[in-house]
């Protein structure tokens, strides 16, 4: 009997005498460790009956109520392209779940039996249909290939930069330096500048640019629309339209000397977008620009674009493996703070799976950090003492577009798909078969992969290894199978914390190696894709078209810096604190956080909550037994 | 987005419907009289008391955030609930000491003021602008929500649940008459005759017991009348305390499926196609005195066929009561196939108590040969707060009809 029905007996006996001393107020449980047996759909099955009501809420709040709807936004977008999806079938709401649909039974096609047995038993259990578990195991990795489509479709059709310069910056004939065509930058775009010179920008678009929605700001002040320090010209472009815009910022004050400072850029063009609503410009993409000025004293190329720490950029997924050197008692540790989407409903549902082995089974113990109704997580360790972390990067080297290819000589029947494997699974089968990092990461180019991501391994040998993956398995850097430790990009040291030693790797969302991860075939589909409308999309590398560049540089510097500060003295506690610092913590979609000891086989992890670090933290011994 | 609508969904109001009662709390009627009292009644509120007993909006405020833009906006909603209601109550004294009543609420209507508004979030770049509330509901409609309703009226001309009482004024002793000093116990039900809220709706409420909030299904009463001072036949002080406990049965709901309010609604699919509530019991302790003022010209007529020694014994003209309750409240339970669901959704409505203080002014004719009362009462749960609770103030006013036939 419980306190409520006792208090209530026990009042009715006194005739009303009051008593307060037992109260029973549930609380929530938003963190389970679940320990999982036998074949693969027995598995799922116990999977699903013991996780029925969280499974069948993720689902629904994460997608049917947020994820899906807002999906759906995308259909216009996309449908202007590939016509099949301005269909009936893809009507009255039904893009979302048709499209995320369509991508996972092409993903399933790619999956071993023991994945599809296992999402079997989660639906049989939770009473999902499997089509429904089948999209919730799928969904990240094709809704992120789908969004980095859709995102570069409307970045498209917005501003970019097209030149910069800086006026009164003269070279050492005292001539006025030209100006010099833009691409977004790991590091500065100039150095040792005066500081009194004005920055001109020339800004396109086939649309002309909008004066009235050119917003600056120089580190941390802001230039609005209209700022007298701001010029703009409309110009002409080679061709006579007037597609261009000369932009001069003078600063009211000169710059600081010896400083590293941050031109943050954005406009739209004079177009309205509205379908969907809200109505808005076009807007191109925010770009942060890079310089020092005299008396700093290093090259462009040894100064990082960090970009402005103006608590405006929500820091995206962040992750480093640290041994040897680095720790205090030399001993792995590899951590992580992931963030995606929690829609008020993830934090509910976060779980830690364990996987038992059935004896004679030709598989690790493994666990991974995940949420109810998956068959996979974004880390996790096996009883091998590997451990891995991973972070999604952005890319348009996707499985979406390489499928695309075969189908543009008949574009209005073309179909989104998605032939890989989600990163989850991928990882899963690494944990269930690999010893040590070395092994896991020459795993994975076996493998046809959906979506950009970036793992990090480490194992109890203190082997670190980092694998920038994207859809072209072959395309994955040299570095990778042999332990990335110091990466260079244009003679900086960009991978690393360390560049003197082999003892720390740090991931954000950017590839810091595998710089060239779009091919050259997909320019041409996105010419052959937009030549009926006549319009320009910019198929590219990441740093050119992602949105997440610019916010993901910012954390990766932030992240080296800590680490370098903390070097020798890092254990379990401070990468646990760190992880919970404002600089690491994306307060509305933050998801979990774990540190990891692959040489002691513990978990912790921080997760229930949001953001995940306001959560207490809890360690899973993956080499116990199952209670 | 985040389980706005079901916090509106559950602002129960606290309306000032009183239980079955009429003079002291432990008065019966003489046998063979009927008393009909009817009232108006209006309710409001617009706060509620937290579990710290701090007073906050009835909705919490909703932080909006779209993934990799940051901060959307902050909804922020101030409902206001008005209430209108007749009160009607029918009593009969089926001997001296034993009285049955039957009454309950008539709802006129239930206007509900969402008072929406919308505190900008961070620079979205993909706009050039943060989300104006505009923006933000055409978002939201573009995904099937629509924007809640500024205003709704609902439970016009609906009946609550009916209660059905009786009182029984227990056999007194000597020194108990010597003293006057009477004890009675009351023992009334609530029939499940009111409206239930369309679960699809997010600006409504019922007209049920645990709607209202102020009245149990099954409630136990023990009270006791000491009148010290008399002039005549009438007493001039009456002090009265009640203890009372109310038991609030669990209720079975259809749960929302968010067929008008996709985006808010959707709960079926987790928490199954009904929820049930156990309402949370109330143990309530009640002191009252209730003064004559004016004990008003007493005239022989027609009603005691002429006498005014007996007319003497009716109430003074002029009574006025003062009353403090305390009600202290079990925490209600919420149960469904989706604990966490069930655990947010009782978030205000653990253990608590209510501090409800009244006052009233009666004026009876019955001296002068008119079976009438006439009364106006005022009621606050919030001069003390209380907590996990929603204080709805009220002001009554009423009249009661006395007939007997014999």
């Amino acid at each position: 009997m419980n306190c409520h029905m006792q208090m209530r007996l026990w009042c009715l006996a006194l005739c009303c005498v009051v008593v307060s001393a037992c109260v029973d107020e549930p609380v929530a449980v938003y963190r389970e460790v679940v320990h999982l047996k036998g074949a693969p759909y027995e598995r799922g099955l116990d999977h699903g009956k013991r996780l029925r009501p969280r499974i069948r809420a993720f689902y629904t709040q994460l997608l049917d109520t947020a994820l899906l709807p807002n999906l759906n936004r995308e259909q216009p977008a996309i449908a202007g392209f590939l016509k099949r999806y301005a269909g009936p079938s893809y009507a009255d709401g039904q893009f979302s779940y048709r499209v995320l649909l369509e991508m996972a039974q092409s993903v399933e096609t790619q999956l071993p039996d023991r994945y599809i047995d296992e999402m079997r038993g989660i639906a049989d259990g939770s009473g999902l249909t499997y089509e429904q578990v089948l999209i919730l195991n799928t969904f990240p990795d094709t809704v992120l290939a789908v969004r980095s489509v859709a995102a570069t479709l409307r970045l498209s059709r917005g501003p970019r930069i097209k030149s910069w310069q800086l006026l009164g910056w003269l070279n050492d004939q005292g001539a006025q330096r030209p100006a010099q065509t833009y691409s977004p930058s790991f590091t500065a775009l100039a150095a040792e500048v005066p500081t009194d010179v004005r920055i001109r920008l020339v800004l396109t678009d086939p649309e002309g640019i909008s004066a009235d929605t050119v917003r600056l700001q120089l580190d941390t002040r802001v230039f609005p629309p209209g700022d007298p320090a701001v010029t703009t010209k409309a110009l002409p472009n080679a061709d006579g339209n007037m597609t261009d815009m000369e932009v001069i910022l003078t600063p009211p004050e000169p710059m600081p000397a010896a400083t590293v400072l941050s031109l943050i850029v954005q406009s739209a063009d004079t177009t309205i977008a509205d379908d969907p609503l809200p109505a808005h410009p076009r807007f191109g993409r925010e770009e942060t620009l890079t310089l020092s000025t005299l008396g700093y004293g290093l090259s462009a190329e040894e100064v990082a674009n960090v970009g402005v720490d103006d608590g405006r950029t929500r820091p995206p997924p962040v992750a480093f493996a640290l041994k040897g050197s680095a720790t205090k008692d030399g001993a792995p540790l590899l951590a992580q703070h992931f963030a995606l989407l929690d829609a008020g409903a993830a934090h509910e549902a976060t779980t830690v799976f364990i996987h038992h082995p059935t004896p004679g089974e030709d598989t690790r113990k493994h666990a991974y950090v995940s949420w109810a109704g998956l068959t996979w997580g974004f880390s996790g360790m096996n009883t091998s003492g590997l451990a891995w972390a991973c972070n999604f990067s952005d890319t348009l080297d996707t499985a979406i577009l390489k499928d695309l290819i075969p189908q543009l000589s008949k574009l209005d029947e073309a179909q989104l798909t998605a032939t890989g494997w989600p990163i989850g699974l991928a990882m899963r089968e690494v944990s269930r078969s690999a010893k040590g990092a070395q092994q896991g990461v020459e795993i994975l180019p076996n493998m046809q992969h959906v979506n950009g991501w970036n793992c990090l391994l480490a194992d109890a040998d203190g082997q670190l290894r980092l694998a920038e993956i994207d859809a072209d398995a072959e395309a994955f850097p040299n570095p990778l199978s042999q332990g990335v430790t110091v990466v260079q990009w244009q003679g900086s040291a960009v991978a690393s914390a360390a560049s003197d030693t082999e003892d720390d790797l740090r991931a954000a969302v950017h590839y810091v190696s595998n710089t060239q991860d779009v091919d050259s075939a997909l320019p041409i589909l996105a010419e052959s894709l937009l030549a009926p409308t006549g319009a320009i999309v910019r198929v590219d590398v990441q740093r050119e078209v992602s949105t997440y560049f610019f916010k993901s540089l910012l954390a990766f510097h932030k992240l080296g810096k800590v680490l370098a500060q903390g070097r020798g003295s890092w254990d379990v506690a401070m990468a646990q604190q760190v992880l919970g610092r404002p600089a690491f913590v994306d307060p509305s979609d933050s998801m979990n956080a774990v540190v990891m000891e692959p040489s002691k086989g513990l978990l912790h992890n921080a997760m229930g909550k949001v953001p995940a670090t306001d959560a207490s933290w809890q360690t899973v011994d993956i080499n116990a037994e199952a209670p | 987005m985040k389980r706005l609508g079901l916090r509106l969904f559950v602002v129960a109001l606290c309306s000032s419907w009183a239980s079955v009662s009429w003079a002291g709390l432990g008065d019966t009627l003489p046998r063979g009289t009927f008393l009909l009292d009817s009232s108006y009644i209006f309710a409001h509120t617009n706060k509620q008391f937290d579990r710290n007993g701090k007073s906050v909006p009835l909705l919490a405020p909703v932080e909006r955030y779209e993934a990799g833009a940051g901060l959307q906006g902050v909804i922020r909603a101030n409902p206001s609930v008005d209430q209108k209601i007749v009160a009607l109550q029918l009593l009969y004294g089926i001997t001296d000491d034993l009285t049955l009543a039957i009454g309950g609420p008539l709802s006129l209507s239930t206007e509900i003021e969402t008072n929406l508004s919308w505190q900008p979030g961070d620079y979205q770049a993909s706009l050039g602008r943060p989300y104006s509330e505009t923006d933000f509901w055409q978002w939201a409609a573009s995904m099937g929500q629509p924007k809640p309703a500024q205003r709704g009226v609902s439970n016009v001309n609906t009946w609550g649940d009916l209660v059905v009482a009786f009182r029984l004024r227990l056999p007194r002793s000597q020194w108990m008459k010597d003293h006057h000093v009477n004890l009675a116990l009351t023992l009334q039900g609530a029939l499940p005759t009111g409206r239930e809220k369309d679960p699809e709706e997010l600006i409504e409420i019922g007209m049920t017991a645990w709607w209202l909030h102020n009245y149990g299904d099954l409630e136990l009463h023990l009270a006791a009348d000491w009148r010290p001072i008399w002039s005549g036949d009438v007493a001039r002080l009456t002090l009265s305390a009640e203890i009372y406990y109310a038991y609030l049965r669990p209720r079975t709901y259809d749960t929302p499926r968010g067929t008008k309010h996709p985006l808010l609604l959707t709960f079926a699919p987790y928490v199954g196609q009904t929820f049930e509530i156990d309402g949370g019991d109330w143990q309530v302790a009640r002191m009252q005195v209730e003064w004559a003022p004016f004990i008003g010209p007493t005239l022989g007529t027609w009603m005691t066929r002429g006498s005014v020694e007996a007319a003497n014994a009716f109430p003074p003209m002029l009574s006025l009561m003062l009353q403090y309750t305390y009600v202290n409240l079990l925490p209600s339970i919420w149960k469904s196939n989706y604990p966490i669901w069930s655990i947010e959704q009782g978030e205000f409505w653990g253990a608590g108590f209510k501090h409800i203080f009244a006052a009233q002014a009666t004026l009876s004719l019955l001296r002068v040969g008119a079976p009438l009362m006439f009364y106006v009462r005022g009621r606050a749960l919030d001069i003390i707060p209380g907590r996990n609770m929603r204080p709805a103030n009220a002001i009554t006013v009423g009249v009661r009809l006395l007939a007997k036939f014999w």
